[in-house]
């Protein structure tokens, strides 16, 4: 997998089914520059699907799921929220994260 | 296999925990940095850096992750877990030739620190000294325990916060630490900023340029902040400033009424700061963002058994950046000093390590 770019159109497509790791952020965001390459690394090494949906050119996903402070990764799992975590985390944190949902 | 022991064990990878690192890894020290988040400490979150040297308009980012970068390129270590604990073990091979209580725990320690010893002196030119010199032993939050010959505490400090029930809910749902972090979800809206320091006003100068209204909350009569920045703040049309008061409760609302969705912030309640009167008189406040900003916290709790703290916590050393434990520094924000800057992070990480590339060679 890669780190796929998410908007309006494919979102809801994209979370429907599984495991889906969602990283809300914003270019004037510093952390997020710092989360980003993170998750980019891992998106090569799970087989789960992570998303990166930019909040000022989706504001209306931001909305949706409150989210007021970036970076912030959502955990969906078949499109219902289960977990999240706000500030940008190392790569081993956030697959204790992901291994804390795996059954 | 043997367990690895480091010459510098540092604790925070920040702009003092990084620098020091160079400065070690320069020194050909081996070393190791851990960090509970990700690198760059507080820097991250500022936008543009105006005030170091020789570095204007460069972004709290770019700073970092060209810090984390030379690290890396001189062979610093990253464990990305926080520590827990440090204890100082008198060095095995000292106490196995004293008469000790446990001579045998003792010897078998002993054996494995000689294994040890040999695998890794090749980097380090350490006296032959050092070998009888105590060893720290740091266990990770992941329960992994790492050896080191000397650390430097370069932890920093962290936000403070109000301490009331359901601020840890609604991080992210209205409540913040960091204006420019988190500002631009709040156009168009109404926020607060609560305190009155330098930081919190800066913070409400931003916030006024992008939210409809601010209202900024400080517990005494007059600001804490430069005169110059108060001026402006109350120069603004839409900040209102309210005297005397303390945010007593949190309230928030459940948005789409169903319990799968997070809570938001939906008002404050208001209490005045000098009473002492059985009711006080509340006032409920509706906004739609808190930004907290009253002041920080140090995170040294995890060192009271080893070294003596001052009454907020921080390490109280003097420019040396030595402490009352031999082979134990420490730079940044965690020692107690008057002037919090970039500067003067990365001064202590050279002074820090300095001593204890100093202490290693001795």
């Amino acid at each position: 997998m890669s780190l796929i770019e998410a908007n309006k159109s494919n979102f809801e497509e994209n979370i429907k089914s599984g495991l889906v790791l969602v990283d809300f952020n914003a270019d004037w965001c510093g952390p997020c520059q710092i989360f980003a390459p993170v998750l980019e690394e891992l998106s090569k090494e799970i087989p789960e699907k992570i998303l990166s949906v930019n909040i000022d050119d989706s504001p209306e996903i931001a909305e949706k799921y409150s989210v007021s402070s970036i970076p912030c990764l959502v955990i969906f799992r078949d499109g219902e929220e289960i977990d999240r975590s706000v500030g940008a985390l190392p790569k081993k944190k956030v697959q204790k994260l992901l291994e804390k949902h795996k059954r | 296999m043997p367990q690895k022991i480091y010459d510098v064990a540092i604790v925070g990878a920040g702009a003092a925990g990084m620098t020091s690192a160079i400065y070690a890894l320069r020194a050909k020290k081996s070393v190791i940095l851990f960090e509970e988040k990700t690198f760059g400490g507080q820097i991250i979150n500022t936008h543009k850096i105006d005030n170091y040297p020789a570095a204007p308009g460069i972004s709290g980012v770019e700073f970092a992750q060209k810090l984390y970068s030379q690290v890396e390129s001189f062979g610093g270590e990253f464990e990305f877990s926080a520590v827990e604990s440090i204890e100082k073990l008198e060095n095995p091979l000292k106490t196995a030739k004293s008469s000790s209580k446990s001579v045998e725990t003792a010897l078998k320690t002993a054996r494995t620190l000689a294994n040890s010893l040999e695998t890794t002196s090749e980097t380090s030119q350490n006296s032959a000294n050092s070998a009888e010199r105590p060893l720290f032993s740091l266990k990770t939050s992941d329960g992994d325990t790492f050896l080191s010959r000397t650390v430097i505490v370069a932890n920093g400090s962290s936000e403070r916060k109000l301490g009331l029930p359901l601020e840890e809910e609604l991080i992210g749902h209205g409540i913040s630490y960091c204006a420019t972090c988190d500002g631009n979800f709040f156009k168009g809206k109404t926020v607060a900023v609560y305190g009155g320091g330098n930081t919190a006003v800066y913070s409400a100068l931003y916030l006024a340029s992008l939210a409809k209204k601010v209202y900024v909350i400080i517990r005494r009569d007059q600001f804490r902040a430069e005169p110059h920045l108060v001026q402006k703040l109350e120069s603004l049309g839409n900040v209102e400033v309210i005297k005397n008061s303390l945010i007593s409760a949190l309230n928030s609302e459940n948005p789409s009424k169903s319990a799968s969705k997070p809570l938001s912030l939906k008002s404050i309640t208001l209490t005045p700061a000098n009473t002492s009167g059985a009711s006080p008189e509340e006032k409920i406040l509706p906004v739609d963002g808190l930004f907290v900003l009253i002041g920080r916290v140090s995170n040294n709790a995890f060192l009271k058994n080893l070294l003596p703290l001052d009454a907020q916590g921080y390490i109280p050393s003097d420019e040396t950046c030595k402490t009352p434990v031999e082979g134990l520094f420490c730079a940044g924000d965690t020692r107690k000093k008057s002037l919090h800057q970039l500067v003067t992070a990365t001064s202590d990480g050279a002074i820090a390590a300095t001593a204890a590339i100093e202490y290693l060679n001795s």
